[in-house]
């Protein structure tokens, strides 16, 4: 079976691939376009560690098709800093100590970055409700949704 | 494996009549069951490229629902949440917030779950389910479309396009009760059960009709609600006033 070309935007930059039938957007992302910030965990759509945006909705990237992104566009953890500039999501993460390992932290932040683009002033059980198909087995949370909560308050100027 | 994404109902059929040909739509069970191995396909069809699988119109009939609308974007329309409360729960109960971006009710049905969370609700709902095949459309009722775990009335060639949910009937609603001991976003739930209640109207607090049914109770979804209701207990709650508690039936 022939490859299947794909045409598709990642954070913001035109991209094409060839991917076969079975790769999934996230075996595209890291071994096609060497974007290898969305992790691989579970593989089954439970961990969140490959969350990525799909035409703006948060998806497992390991539960959709590269061949279904023909056509779309994709945002992942490399596109959110703008250059040397940390996204402040990014930055409360750090000020917060909001990660240990740091594999499920990519997924986390682009999850969280969906959250206040949908809702910018979420209540804490809106933030651990949102972020419950990300799994962290360090932190316990606490610090994850004290660090969102944060960035949401400054990035609404509060 | 082929991948193929038909923008017609008649393409798409026909590529379904043929060997080992799956229907992909959200594919939050299909992949993890591909690469667990159990369903190795040889087709894909994605029914995505589908118009009528996508979207949700409104009139004066009730609602449409295409097969692989999300459950992101139930919860978004601006009147199905108000008209369909329950049903809109019952599905936004599928999975976390990254399956809700491509989780159908067309996906959790044919899945063939007992334990699929949108079922209950689309049945007490009275949805009626809109089925492609190649030898043309017909309908069939949610309800008699699981014949049992993974065994679906569907044959060869056939795939569900959209559901039709009938409108509000008037001082009606609906509720989705999940009993799980884990949440939010843990699947593999204990039981569940949907009663759609024509709540207080008329003369005191008198339930109309009830439709209620219980899912994950055992191999497809229980009647307990409008047809085998005598027995159960549905119909025994309505026409019943509301301090007499239909709900010491539940679980019947």
């Amino acid at each position: 079976m022939a490859k299947h070309h794909v045409t598709t935007t990642v954070n913001g930059d035109p991209v094409e691939y060839l991917c076969e039938s079975e790769q999934t957007l996230l075996d595209c992302l890291r071994d096609e376009l060497d974007l290898v910030g969305a992790k691989e965990g579970c593989s089954s759509g439970d961990c969140g560690a490959c969350s990525v945006l799909l035409d703006g909705r948060l998806v497992c990237s390991c539960l959709v098709l590269g061949v279904e992104a023909e056509g779309r566009s994709v945002e992942t953890i490399e596109g959110m800093a703008q250059g040397d500039e940390l996204h402040p999501l990014q930055r409360k993460f750090l000020e917060h100590a909001a990660l240990q390992c740091g594999i499920c932290t990519p997924g986390i932040l682009v999850a969280a970055k969906a959250l206040l683009a949908k809702n910018p002033d979420p209540t804490e059980t809106q933030v651990r409700y949102w972020l419950a198909g990300n799994l962290c087995r360090c932190t316990g949370y606490d610090k994850i949704v004290r660090a969102v909560m944060d960035a949401a308050a400054e990035m609404r100027g509060a | 494996m082929r991948y193929e994404k038909p923008t017609t109902v008649e393409a798409a059929t026909a590529l379904l009549a043929g060997q080992g040909a799956r229907v992909l739509a959200g594919g939050t069970d299909l992949l993890v069951q591909m690469r667990s191995r159990v369903l190795s396909p040889d087709v894909l069809v994605d029914i995505k490229g589908i118009d009528a699988t996508r979207k949700i119109t409104k009139d004066a009939s009730g609602y449409t629902i295409g097969a692989a609308v999300t459950g992101a974007e139930l919860k978004e329309h601006p009147t199905l949440s108000k008209d369909w409360p329950g049903l809109v729960e019952a599905a936004n109960l599928i999975g976390s917030t990254q399956v809700q971006g491509r989780c159908s009710l067309g996906g959790n049905l044919c899945n063939g779950s007992p334990a699929a969370d949108s079922v209950p609700g689309m049945i007490a709902a009275g949805a009626v389910a809109t089925i492609a095949g190649p030898k043309g459309t017909r309908t069939l009722p949610v309800e008699d479309i699981m014949l049992a775990p993974r065994k679906l009335a569907l044959t060869a060639g056939e795939f569900i396009v959209s559901f039709k949910i009938p409108a509000r009937p008037a001082h009606g609603g609906d509720a989705y009760l999940r009993f799980i001991p884990r949440d939010p976003g843990a699947a593999g739930a204990r039981g569940r059960c949907l009663p759609a209640l024509h709540p207080p109207h008329g003369d005191g607090h008198r339930c109309g009709r009830m439709r209620r049914r219980a899912g994950a109770r055992c191999r497809r979804d229980v009647h307990c609600g409008a047809r085998g209701a005598r027995r159960r207990g549905g119909a025994a709650a309505a026409g019943r006033g509301w301090s007499e508690g239909p709900d010491r039936h539940q679980g019947r």
